[in-house]
């Protein structure tokens, strides 16, 4: 399609009026074209607005729907501000077996005064700890209070990776699982989409051999002040990463609550 | 219905919605207080039900509560934007689940309900909200059959360019072309109202 032709859609994907392969093809052109953005960002004001044709209305019950809502607000918290600790998750049994039993031999060990190898169970149990925790942690980010996901595809195709948004711990966590290895001298580069503006990088991260990858990025300023982030999108960049996309994105998604 | 706070100063939506992510439940009503009767409109309009649309704005304003520090400092010009976001695509999931009836009758129905409520309140003095309504009603009212019916589908129907060409027995070529017509005569008239935030608050007390 050429450029005029995405321009005439402009109007028809800020009304959601596209279907799932035209907003792929559109919004994977966004990237790349400022004047298709802007224009985005001016239909959806408008479109905003067409809201006012129809007239404002209460409920039989107001009184009741408004408490109902404030009510409903107790039961969930929203996003928390920084300093608050993220929801942890007691230790899945076989961890918690792992480590009384790594306890447990080094009870043992020194019971029978054996110093050198009690020194180096602690040495290893220690590390053990470590690595349960940062696991820990990593499984927490994936839970809590406000988490948002999206998974990236091309259109019409089944996921390759998602990465999920933990606000209270202000994290990605990218989780890949079918991404082509990226050659020497590349990187993968994640970017937040919002209307109006150019790409925001996430930030950059590789997978194996395998296709895989699980990386954590911490959420830069820029993207916490971005405003209301719409999809997110992969492309390959030089090793280090752009200060904005050099291709169309390879793979896109929208970002969704986890509910 | 001005939303007060301690100063006796109306706060802003971007001050509720910072008091929301900070977990301030008074804020949430006083942004309910504002908003709801807009929000309920519009689910209305789009659901045909009134115990579904009572359940879209509930279910709204739980994600705009669960969401708000995602919002921040909007982007758009117009913070009730946000609701209206919100409002449309719930609306638009429980009209698609509860399996909906043809879309084009419901644009008649619509148009009646706009055109009867604009027709009362012509001759009482009219808030900055009343004479945004009023604009918004004129140039709908401006647009030709086609491009009015077309952007109501897509609007309020929330029917893709394809559904859209099939309902009018149009080309999916000339509903896009139809819709992008109509939204720049909006866009053209509305450029002043949309560049003055909360101007699309409800009617206040």
């Amino acid at each position: 399609m050429t450029h005029e032709t995405y321009l005439e859609l402009a109007a028809a994907h800020a009304l959601g009026a596209l279907d799932a392969v035209e907003r792929a093809a559109f919004e994977a052109h966004l990237v790349t074209c400022q004047e298709c953005r802007a224009a985005v960002a001016d239909y959806s004001n408008v479109a905003g607005m067409l809201a006012l044709a129809v007239p404002a209305a209460a409920p039989q019950d107001g009184a009741a729907l408004r408490s109902r809502i404030v009510q409903g607000a107790r039961a969930v918290r929203p996003i928390s501000s920084a300093g608050s600790a993220p929801t942890r998750r007691s230790m899945a049994p076989w961890l918690a077996a792992a480590a009384c039993l790594a306890i447990a031999v080094v009870s043992a060990v020194a019971w029978k005064k054996d110093a050198a190898l009690a020194g180096r169970l602690q040495v290893e149990l220690a590390a053990a700890r470590e690595g349960i925790a940062k696991r820990d942690s990593t499984i927490a980010a994936f839970f809590g209070p406000e988490v948002h996901v999206v998974s990236l595809s091309e259109p019409e195709q089944k996921p390759r990776m998602r990465v999920y948004w933990n606000h209270t711990s202000n994290l990605f966590i990218v989780t890949a699982f079918n991404v082509e290895r990226a050659p020497e001298g590349k990187t993968y580069q994640l970017w937040a989409l919002v209307k109006g503006k150019a790409p925001i990088s996430m930030g950059t991260f590789n997978t194996d051999a395998t296709g895989h990858a699980t990386a954590t990025i911490h959420v830069a300023s820029n993207v916490l002040d971005a405003g209301h982030i719409d999809n997110c999108a992969l492309t390959l960049e030089p090793a280090g990463g752009s200060a904005q996309p050099t291709e169309t994105p390879r793979l896109m998604g929208a970002w969704r609550h986890v509910d | 219905m001005s939303t007060t706070g301690q100063t006796g100063e109306d706060l802003s939506d971007t001050t509720l919605i910072a008091r929301m992510a900070a977990g301030d439940e008074r804020a949430l009503g006083q942004f309910y207080d504002r908003h709801g009767q807009l929000a309920y409109g519009l689910a209305l309009a789009i659901t045909r039900r009134e115990a579904e649309a009572e359940q879209v704005v509930a279910e709204s304003f739980s994600e705009l509560w669960r969401n708000a520090r995602s919002y921040g400092v909007s982007s758009q010009k117009v913070q009730g934007g946000v609701v209206v976001s919100v409002v449309r695509r719930q609306a638009l999931a429980a009209r698609k689940k509860a399996g909906e009836g043809s879309a084009k009758d419901q644009v008649i129905d619509r148009r009646t309900a706009i055109e009867t409520t604009s027709g009362k309140r012509a001759s009482v003095p009219k808030s900055a909200g009343e004479r945004s309504r009023d604009i918004v009603i004129d140039v709908l009212n401006g647009l030709s059959p086609v491009q009015r019916t077309v952007l109501e589908l897509a609007y309020f129907s929330g029917l893709p360019v394809r559904e859209i060409a099939l309902e009018t027995d149009e080309s999916e070529e000339q509903v896009a072309s139809q819709l992008r017509s109509a939204m720049d005569a909006l866009r053209r008239t509305l450029s002043v109202v949309s560049a003055h935030p909360n101007e699309l608050a409800v009617t206040r007390a």
